[in-house]
């Protein structure tokens, strides 16, 4: 068996202190690549805890309007519930009233001037009518001119309004101020909801910036990404810290 | 010579030990257990969510049933309402035709007005027989409403509970949200070819998985505070006592309530009142000093288990640490009361009788006009049964409480001039009386026939320096000096023709004849221009 051919000793190429542009630029390239491959990996992660924490903010903003609004709900049967107990005992002094002024009218029917200070007292009508108007006074607790109008007509709806401000010195919740409460909350939850939908955004244009092939490829959807992920992150603290 | 496909076989098994492939095994695993857990939480969301729509429906049923009970209740009360003033008039007619029979002496007269009270008597008779039991009394309406209230209340805790099977529904998405980036998160390391961004992600991806998780676990394991339908109907038979003043029996109904839903607000609340109203009627420090500090504690629950805390239940809380005498507390809680119901007036007299309590009566004076002020275009109904009533109450409470004292009772003293002042109307010199004054008050039957048939009650006062613009209120109260007397009360205003000018007697049974709508004890009190001149007691 032969030996191989060898092949005849030449020197090696002359070492030059000047590098090789091209390979220079590819490892500069690389490096770029590597870099901004890792950026866009910690991008990633960064919007994926930004969504996790978005969503838990929607989250409890969804609650507490849920909550608002049930006791909104509740305020407002309790309220219905005062105005249909005022609405009743406004009736009670109206129907009391109604006497009061029944009272005087048939009084004078039958003795003109009979509840005055000179109504006299001669006959039989005289002294009904007497019996009348002193009856009448036993009428007078809702006479007060503060319910009656200048007609002489009871105000029902304003007797009901005294009933229900009394009712409210103890202050029990609005239904409108915490169905206003609620809206509010409605409106952050909203917020989140659609500040997940820019985050959704951003998690695209990263993922498709990491599989492009070139720099400025990446780039091109990375800059976007960055864009709805910083305005993202600038509005979620605007709106909730 | 080797088998080649053995060899690739072994260099497949050997490629499959390498750390690439065993991160992939992990990441594999971990994409199946968050798919697992993500359909999870999707199908708790649906569960909770059918809870939601259930809950929501019997509130709807709950709330329409309240305001169909409550229409009802309303219409029948009405019918009552005027049945008893037709009666009550009927009676009233008999009684003056009666003492008029009684004053003549024309036989055919007398005989006639027999005749005619004997008529209204049967008209009387009749009303009474149509009404049905116990319409006459005055928690009559709150016993006819009570299934109107229950009914609302079920609605209130269906719509809590709704909001909380709500709450776990948004709580299970929220996680399924978190899931679905982790998921991502996976997928995306499958595809990498980077290592250390493989781990990451991984890594990152299992972090919140767990996190999802465990909240899952802590929604799924959160109770919804909501007292149950047995709970509510439970406190309804203690309100049914507490209508009935049976505090002690609507005390125990109320621990049975609340030992099955302690987050039951309402019910903490009521058992407060319970306890404070059962040591009020003893009018007994001692049973106070028992029975109030329990009362406070009550109040404390209700306050701490509320979602939603107003004013109403600082205020409550803070008035029985008033009476307990643990001022600072009392303090802190009104601060909070004021700052959430800064237009209540109701808490504005709360801060004035803690003032006064602590011995500063110039706030508790300032605090007072404040709210007298305030009150001055209310109407006489929020004045007079609602807001003044209150402190006439609160004045009994403190000296059973053994908040007393001179600066006390004038403090208390001075509301009720304003009670009167409010009440009497323009005049020519508010809470100034230029050295006149009324004195020697006489307040007992009348001896009239009025007196005899109608228990009327007569008065009678010294006078002197009354001149023309000067008003007198003789106000009378019943149920120890709490509950104003619309009908008989009245205001006498002095005109330049008027008999009461300058000096004079005003003798009993001359002019001034009332009958009195307490059949207890009754106290009147005199006031001139606002300033309280005298007050006198008649027990019937």
């Amino acid at each position: 068996m032969s030996s191989p051919q060898q092949s005849a000793w030449a020197p090696p190429p002359p070492r030059t202190d000047r590098p090789d542009p091209a390979a220079t630029k590819d490892f500069h390239h690389a490096h770029e690549h590597n870099r901004l491959a890792l950026i866009l990996a910690l991008s990633i992660a960064v919007v994926s805890v930004l969504g996790a924490i978005v969503g838990w903010r929607a989250e409890t903003h969804a609650s507490r309007a849920s909550l608002l609004e049930q006791d909104s709900v509740a305020a407002s049967i309790a309220a219905t519930q005062i105005r249909a107990q005022a609405d009743a005992e406004a009736g009670k002094a109206d129907s009391n009233y109604v006497h009061y002024r029944r009272l005087a009218d048939q009084a004078n029917e039958l003795s003109p001037g009979a509840c005055g200070p000179d109504g006299s007292r001669r006959t039989l009508s005289d002294f009904d009518a007497g019996a009348l108007c002193q009856t009448q006074v036993q009428f007078s607790g809702y006479s007060s001119t503060f319910y009656v109008d200048q007609k002489g007509n009871f105000e029902q709806q304003r007797y009901a309004a005294d009933y229900v401000a009394a009712q409210n010195e103890r202050d029990p919740l609005d239904p409108e101020v915490v169905a206003g409460l609620a809206e509010t909350e409605r409106h952050h939850e909203d917020a989140m909801l659609y500040l997940s939908l820019v985050l959704v955004l951003s998690l695209a244009l990263l993922t498709l910036a990491r599989v492009g092939k070139s720099v400025p490829a990446r780039l091109l959807l990375a800059v976007p990404g960055w864009l709805c992920l910083t305005g993202s992150a600038v509005f979620l603290i605007a709106t909730e810290v | 010579m080797e088998n080649p496909l053995h060899e690739a076989n072994e260099q497949i098994e050997h490629l499959e030990e390498a750390p690439e492939s065993r991160l992939k095994v992990v990441i594999t695993v971990a994409i199946l257990v968050v798919t697992m857990l993500t359909t999870g939480a999707g199908v708790l969301a649906a569960i909770w969510s059918a809870h939601q729509s259930e809950t929501q429906r019997e509130r709807q049923q709950a709330a329409t049933k309240s305001l169909e009970e409550g229409l009802t209740v309303n219409s029948q009360l009405a019918s009552v309402d005027s049945a008893i003033d037709d009666s009550t008039e009927a009676q009233w007619r008999r009684t003056f035709l009666t003492v008029y029979s009684m004053e003549l002496s024309d036989r055919s007269l007398v005989r006639d007005l027999k005749r005619q009270a004997d008529a209204a008597q049967k008209v009387a008779g009749q009303i009474d027989a149509r009404l049905p039991k116990g319409a006459r009394d005055s928690s009559y309406s709150d016993r006819l409403n009570q299934d109107s209230t229950t009914e609302s209340e079920l609605a209130a805790a269906y719509a809590r509970e709704s909001a909380g099977w709500l709450e776990k529904h948004n709580g299970a998405l929220s996680v399924v949200s978190m899931l679905a980036l982790s998921l991502f998160l996976l997928g995306l390391a499958l595809t990498l070819g980077n290592r250390p961004t493989q781990i990451g992600f991984t890594g990152l991806a299992m972090v919140m998985t767990l996190i999802a998780a465990a909240r899952l676990v802590q929604i799924d394991g959160s109770t919804i505070k909501a007292p149950t339908e047995d709970c509510i109907r439970t406190a309804a038979q203690a309100n049914a006592f507490v209508v009935d003043t049976q505090y002690k029996q609507a005390e125990g109904k109320l621990q049975t309530a609340l030992a099955t839903c302690p987050s039951y607000g309402e019910a903490w609340s009521a058992l407060g009142q319970a306890r404070f109203y059962q040591g009020a009627i003893t009018n007994s420090p001692a049973a106070a000093r028992q029975l109030w500090p329990r009362a406070q504690q009550a109040d404390q629950h209700a306050l701490d288990v509320a979602d939603t805390k107003s004013g109403e239940l600082y205020n409550d809380l803070a008035f029985m640490q008033m009476l307990n005498h643990d001022y600072a507390a009392a303090q802190a809680n009104l601060a909070k009361a004021r700052e959430l119901s800064p237009q209540s007036n109701y808490v504005l007299g709360s801060l004035a009788e803690l003032a006064v309590a602590r011995g500063d009566d110039t706030t508790a004076e300032r605090l007072l006009r404040e709210a007298a002020l305030r009150l001055k275009d209310a109407g006489p109904y929020l004045r007079n049964s609602y807001f003044f009533a209150s402190l006439r109450d609160d004045h009994g409470y403190f000296k059973q409480a053994g908040i007393t004292g001179p600066k006390v009772d004038t403090f208390f003293l001075h509301a009720r001039e304003y009670e009167a002042l409010l009440d009497s109307g323009a005049m020519s010199s508010p809470l100034d009386t230029h050295g006149a004054g009324i004195t020697d008050l006489v307040f007992r039957r009348s001896r009239s026939v009025l007196g005899h048939v109608a228990k009327a009650v007569t008065i009678g006062f010294r006078y002197h320096g009354l001149k023309p613009g000067d008003v007198i209120a003789l106000r009378f109260y019943g149920y120890q000096d709490t509950t104003y007397d619309t009908v008989a009360s009245f205001i006498q205003r002095v005109n330049d023709g008027s008999p009461l000018l300058v000096d004079g007697v005003e003798k009993p049974d001359s002019h001034f004849r009332v009958t009195l709508a307490s059949q207890y004890e009754t106290t009147l009190e005199v006031y001139l221009n606002g300033i309280l001149q005298g007050e006198t007691t008649y027990t019937p």
